[in-house]
């Protein structure tokens, strides 16, 4: 329904008054688990990694895959032939169907290897509880934080 | 300006390049079971029903304006077991080249070897100092050219501003010191000519997943006499495979098929294959792609003419075509006297 949050039918949701909705304690958030919730109609993946807490869009732009059943890592930086570089442990996440890798914090394609971009959406813990606004982030903001 | 960038000369008889050797490797090498070896492998190499016992070359005057003289001989040692005396018998054949082939319109290619990048980028530098020569040329090793295998070499390449033009032997897939052919190995010449496109798609997606692109912005390449209509595709595949697994090789830092169209050139031989199923018009409508084709006749081996190109491109691109060789051509050199 209009203006409900759920990732399952055990769980509703509430809206504070700046727009963002209360979705779940974070301690059922498990590490690296990426959870579907649907805000105010849209389909969104939230997430908790070693690198904090995620909101981002749920359909990949290339062929509209499920990000929420991709993969959380890290990702290999520009380096020399052999001499690998591993970063970004826990903000990247995978395409379950064809391995593009998307920033979880900007949404967007790591390294440029497409043009697409995920959704970026704000997420935020509130006294031990994990809020999320379906105001999608730009592409600048979503790099800030 | 035309280019042709693949016309083949042959020295008419081995001993000539006696000469062109140290006195203690010329009594090496004319021993008549070494030049008779020679001989007949030339012969078992033999790609087509033209390429007999008798050596064969180009004429040197042609319609086109500029030429790339390969001395196909000379591209055999890719398969020679004694790979020492192979850069003897290289280095001969460059000074013969030097001495017998070179005209204004006509400037060879210096032969190097897979199996000696060190040697090789020593003669590059040697002969780019003398003046005259176009383009390195090498057949196919078993080391694919992305390794870090020939980094000398293409150190060399670089660093004199000529583009290496790989073009096979025809030994490949046949004499173990070779580079091999998909699947295995196969009994008949025809068969392996068939196979050769293989040789430079995968020695194209080496230079690009190796990084040797990256790694060697200001080399060209130039593979030649294995057709090219299957560049398109091949583009295709090696971005796509690189937006999937570019974690794998994190130091192909751009789209692979942005090095290809940068730094890799194909010659038109066989030029009538880009008509089967209007593919020259189908699979080369982005002018970024017809700017990888230049023109390569593969003279005197089944070549193709300039009237077998307009035939198949159109007049308006065939002219582009004959063109597009002019950025691989050394700007200014000095001149062999």
């Amino acid at each position: 329904m209009s203006g409900h949050a759920n990732q399952g039918p055990d769980v509703g949701a509430t809206v504070a008054e700046d727009g963002f909705w209360r979705l779940f304690p974070l301690a059922e958030l498990e590490l690296d688990v990426v959870r579907k919730v649907i805000v105010e109609g849209r389909e969104m993946c939230v997430v908790r990694t070693v690198a904090g807490v995620y909101a981002f869009g749920a359909t990949c732009p290339h062929q509209g895959a499920p990000m929420c059943e991709g993969r959380i890592r890290g990702t290999m930086e520009p380096s020399r032939r052999n001499h690998y570089q591993f970063g970004r442990d826990g903000e990247v996440v995978v395409c379950p169907w064809h391995g593009y890798e998307f920033s979880v914090r900007t949404g967007e394609s790591v390294h440029e290897v497409i043009r697409g971009r995920l959704g970026a959406y704000p997420v935020q813990v509130r006294g031990g509880d994990v809020y999320c606004s379906p105001r999608r982030l730009e592409p600048r903001a979503a790099r800030q934080r | 300006m035309s280019f042709d960038w693949d016309r083949h000369v042959a020295v008419g008889d081995y001993a000539e390049l006696l000469g062109y050797m140290d006195r203690s490797w010329a009594k090496h090498f004319e021993r008549s079971e070494f030049l008779g070896s020679i001989v007949e492998s030339s012969n078992h190499i033999r790609l087509s029903d033209q390429w007999g016992l008798a050596p064969v070359s180009a004429t040197l005057d042609t319609e086109t304006d500029r030429n790339l003289l390969v001395a196909h001989q000379g591209l055999t040692i890719n398969g020679w077991a004694d790979q020492v005396a192979a850069t003897v018998f290289a280095g001969a054949v460059n000074s013969y080249a030097r001495d017998h082939w070179w005209t204004v319109r006509n400037w060879p290619a210096i032969v190097v070897s897979p199996h000696a990048p060190v040697w090789s980028a020593a003669e590059v530098r040697r002969r780019a100092g003398e003046g005259g020569y176009a383009a390195i040329v090498m057949s196919y090793g078993p080391v694919l050219l992305g390794s870090t295998h020939y980094d000398p070499l293409y150190e060399a390449a670089s660093e004199v501003g000529l583009p290496v033009v790989c073009h096979f032997s025809g030994v490949e897939g046949r004499y173990s010191g070779a580079a091999p052919l998909s699947g295995g190995v196969h009994c008949s010449a025809f068969s392996r000519k068939v196979l050769v496109p293989h040789l430079a798609e995968s020695n194209i997606a080496s230079l690009a997943f190796e990084g040797a692109f990256e790694r060697f912005p200001g080399v060209r390449f130039l593979f030649s006499g294995v057709g090219f209509t299957w560049l398109p595709s091949l583009l295709w595949r090696v971005d796509r495979e690189w937006r999937t697994f570019r974690h794998d090789v994190p130091w192909v830092r751009q789209p692979p098929s942005s090095y290809i169209l940068s730094q890799v050139r194909a010659s038109t031989w066989p030029v009538r294959e880009a008509a089967l199923g209007g593919d020259w018009e189908r699979l080369f409508r982005d002018e970024s792609y017809r700017d990888c084709v230049v023109f390569g006749s593969h003279d005197p081996i089944d070549g193709d003419s300039m009237a077998h190109l307009r035939e198949q491109l159109g007049e308006a691109d065939a002219a582009m075509v004959l063109g597009n060789g002019a950025e691989l051509w050394p700007a200014s050199r000095t001149v062999h006297a």
